[in-house]
Order: C-alpha cells, then structure tokens, then sequence
C-alpha cells in the first residue's frame, strides 16, 4: 500500500516537474502574443465666459478621457485589436451622444511584406493626430486642433490598406480605405445648442504621409468622398480634404493642418478650418506650446437671403507641458475662443430688416478657459 | 614648460581610448545561431527594432527583442544604434501603439533572458551588456 502511494506521489511530482517548464513556456508565449496598453487624461477646467466644450464659469472637474488597448498576435503577420475609449466633457451637450464605454478600434490586421490591411472598426489615418487624438502623453493641449479634427471622422468601419516606402532618404505611407464612420458635432440655435450625430457611409478615400531626409520634417494630404445617411434627407455626397505640415526637431516644432468639407452640388465650401502650432522643448521635460486656430462655416438662408460664411470659431492657447517621465505628462493650458459656436446659444445673426436683405453678424462672443490636466500611458 | 603638456596630452589621449572601449564594451549584439548575417549595419538594425523593416538586409526574417527600460545596456543601444535617448524611443513606441500602427520589440529583464529568447526563437536579433556571456547564439557586427 505504501508503495503504491509513493509511486503515485512520484509520478505527481514527476509530472508537475514537467509541466512546469512547459505552462512556463506557455505563459511567456502568451506573454509575447499578449499586449496591453492604456492612456488616461484626467483635468479640471473653468471659463470665464459662455461654457465651451463643457467648461462652464462654474468649473468642471470632470473632465478626462481614458484608452484602453488589447492586442493579440495570432501568428507573425496577423493580429486583433480592440481600443476601448470613455469620455467625459463636463457638462458639454456632446455627452448625450457619447456613450461612457465604447469600442472605438476592433480590427483584424494582416500583414504582407510592405502592405497591412486592417478589417473592422480602424483607426482612420487622418492627419497626423487624429489616431492618437485622445492620448494625453502625446499632445501639448488638452485636445488636438479643433477647428480640424472636431468631433467626427474618429475611425472607420470598413477596410483601411496601407503601405510603407522608402525611396532613398525619402519615406512614403500610403493608405487607402472604405466603409463608414459616426459624425457629431454641435447645432448652434437661437434658443437652444443641439447635438447632431449622423452616419456617413459608402465612403471612400486615400491618405499619404511623405517623410522628408530632413528627420522631423513631413508632409500630408487627405481626400475623402462620403455619403451622409439617410439619403433621402442628404442626397449629396460630401468630400472632405486635409494637408499638413509638420516639423518636429530636437528643440522645437511648428506645424499646420488645413480641413475643408464640399458638397458635391456645391460650389462654396461648407466648412474650412486651420490650425497652427508651435512650440519649445527647453529639455525632454519642459516644454511650452502656441496654438491659433480658425474655422469657418457656410449658412444659408431662405431666399432672397443670401449665404453668409461665419466665422464661427477663432481662438489663440498657450500650454505648459512638464513631463518627468516619458509616460507622464502635466499640463497646464490657456485658451481664448471667440466666434459664435458654445455649448449655449449666443447671438449670431442679425436679420434684416429692409432690402437688400443681408444677414449681419452679431459682435463674437468670447470665453477664456484654463485647463490643468495629467496625463499617463503605459 | 613642453613636459607637463606632453604629460597632460597623453593622459588624454589615454582617457579617450578607455572610454572608447568602455563605450564600445556597453552591449553586445547577439542573434540566433540561424541567422546568416554576421555584420549589420545601424541604420538596417536601426530600422529592425523600430519595426520599420522586420527583415535582415540578407532578406531573412527579424524579431527585435529589447531589454526592459531601465538596462544600461537599453540606455547606450538606444543612444548608439537608435540615435534617440530611452524616453524618446518610448514615445515614438506610444504613437505607434496608440495610432493602432504596432506595438514594441518583446522585452526581457536580464541579459540572460535575452540570450535565452535569442537561441529559442529563429530570426530573433537583441543585445545584451558587455560582460555577458553569449554561448549558443550569434554576435553581430555593428558597422
């Protein structure tokens, strides 16, 4: 009897010693086909003017914007990623059409040679931040050039190919996609600011990034052609173009985006806007940051009223970025906006009275807002 | 007056030279057996762990290991071969992770894993601190 027991209590141990090495081979195989990542901005912001972007004269501490990425490899050239994103603006009206937890990535990547293809919901390759717009460690600002980036065009659903050369000194990333994406954005009123959320789709476009000899120094353009849904309610189809400038070096940056939006029928953009950027990099802890930016949009009226471009957006920041780690980064910002689009209505027009029947625009409003925020990424 | 200065300019020539070999002994870079390639350059091997190519300039298939972030052997490769400080490559690593682009070279927290990683993995390519012991995988030349 007592030798069978110590047989038996042999051949455990015999075989937990086996598998040992092999569950430990296993884990760190998982460990390697494993990855998990995460980016968090958490702020408190207050204005001194109408709310803008959720920042009231009352002050918001609730103000923060948390990734979350898992990824698994399936095999060397074949993976799937989802990013997970929550939002929180204050008391901007935005938040009604932002849930508190959404898949904003959930794609499958093929890889072969030079080419990747991603299916499902991808990062749109738009601009040079609009994929890492929401991760704090890697913008100056609380966010990345409104007046260009807004609040649509975050991802697509659909298939988004792109492909990497090098030709001499010269970098070029190409990319080309198809599917559809979510539109939001704020419909200012006489009485009350409303928020506007449709679905674009049939959508098709390209992208490219050229990389200068010059190290920092690169180069983009974007075309994109969309239809908005319904169409029975938009029967024309949009195209929206972005170029960009950007020259990030040892010491210094300056950059620019430009973003305009036609329908086809049209023969005026809806919707043009820019931003620029400069900034100082004392050492790779302090830097300081400048931004101006500038939006217009086109309104039309009942005739015989015609057209008016508003002005609807200006506004001049300047940030303090101190980083102690390359994965932290505090911030403090300054911002004046002026124009006719807040979170609450505020004069825009002024209807005419007698002929010849133009619309004139009310003075800007004006709001300053300071934001201190913290932001980590692992 | 000419001895001192003789004295005082050997001496410095002498500090050079020893810190060239200290600087040159920082890392070893090491390859499995398997691989063919025997010298690379640092703007190939450079691009290999960026992941901006995952191929030797041989056409054989490469997969960067790294050490964890606080190796002196991490601090002088990223200077040397990199060209950027350990900070800077991490936030070249953040906007690739967070632009959904790729995610960075597996990482190992001693030499000796690295050298066990490398043997294991055909194509795998990393390095390890001057003084390791590197049996059963590849030194590279870096040119």
């Amino acid at each position: 009897m007592h030798a069978r027991i110590r047989t038996i209590v042999v051949a455990v141990v015999a075989a937990a010693s086996a598998a040992t090495p092999l569950c430990r081979v296993q884990a760190q195989d998982l460990g390697d086909r494993l990855s998990f990542h995460g980016s968090l901005i958490a702020g408190m912001a207050k204005s001194d003017g109408p709310q803008y972007f959720g920042i009231s004269s009352d002050g918001t501490s609730a103000y923060r914007a948390v990734a979350l990425q898992f990824g698994y490899k399936l095999a060397d050239n074949d993976r799937v990623v989802v990013q997970l994103l929550h939002r929180q603006l204050g008391d901007s009206p935005l938040q009604a059409v932002e849930p508190p937890m959404a898949p904003i990535w959930a794609f499958y990547e093929h890889r072969e040679g030079d080419w990747s293809f991603k299916l499902g919901r991808n990062p749109l390759p738009r601009g040079l931040f609009n994929e890492t717009r929401f991760i704090g460690t890697l913008l100056p600002f609380y966010r990345v050039g409104k007046d260009v980036y807004g609040e649509t065009l975050e991802n697509i659903d659909g298939i988004v190919a792109s492909h990497r050369s090098t030709v001499g000194s010269w970098g070029i990333d190409a990319n080309l996609f198809t599917g559809g994406f979510d539109i939001k954005a704020l419909l200012p009123g006489a009485a009350a600011v409303q928020t506007y959320k449709v679905r674009a789709d049939q959508s098709i476009g390209t992208s490219v990034i050229v990389r200068t000899p010059i190290e920092g120094l690169r180069f983009g353009g974007y075309a994109h052609d969309y239809q908005t849904l319904p169409k029975a309610t938009s029967p024309n189809r949009t195209r929206t173009y972005m170029w960009s400038a950007d020259g990030d070096f040892e010491h210094a940056w300056a950059r620019a985006e430009y973003s305009s939006f036609r329908q086809h029928s049209a023969d005026a953009d809806a919707y043009h806007g820019w931003y620029g950027q400069t900034g100082i990099k004392f050492n790779e802890k302090f830097q300081v940051a400048f931004e101006h930016g500038d939006a217009t949009t086109l309104v039309a009226f009942p005739a015989p009223i015609p057209a008016v471009d508003l002005p609807f957006s200006n506004y001049n920041g300047v940030a303090f970025n101190y980083s102690p780690t390359s994965n932290v980064r505090y911030k403090i910002e300054w911002n004046h906006q002026e124009g006719y689009v807040f979170d609450v209505p505020v004069p825009s027009f002024i209807p005419p009275t007698k002929p010849p029947f133009v619309m004139s625009l009310a003075p800007k409003s004006q709001s300053n807002y300071v934001i201190a925020s913290v932001a980590v990424s692992f | 007056m000419t001895r001192p200065l003789i004295r005082g300019a050997l001496a410095a020539v002498a500090i050079a030279l020893l810190s060239t070999r200290a600087s040159a002994q920082e890392f070893k870079v090491v390859a499995n057996p398997g691989v063919a390639t025997s010298e690379i350059g640092a703007a190939d091997l450079a691009r290999i762990f960026l992941k901006q190519s995952n191929k030797y300039p041989d056409g054989g298939n490469a997969t960067p290991v790294d050490q964890g972030k606080g190796s002196p052997a991490r601090a002088a490769f990223s200077q040397k071969v990199l060209g950027k400080s350990v900070g800077a490559v991490d936030t070249y690593w953040q906007q690739q992770i967070f632009s959904g682009k790729d995610v960075p070279p597996a990482t190992k927290s001693s030499d000796d894993d690295i050298i066990a990683f490398v043997k294991a993995t055909p194509g795998a390519i990393g390095y390890v601190s001057g003084g390791a012991a590197t049996a059963g995988v590849k030194l590279i030349g870096v040119k």
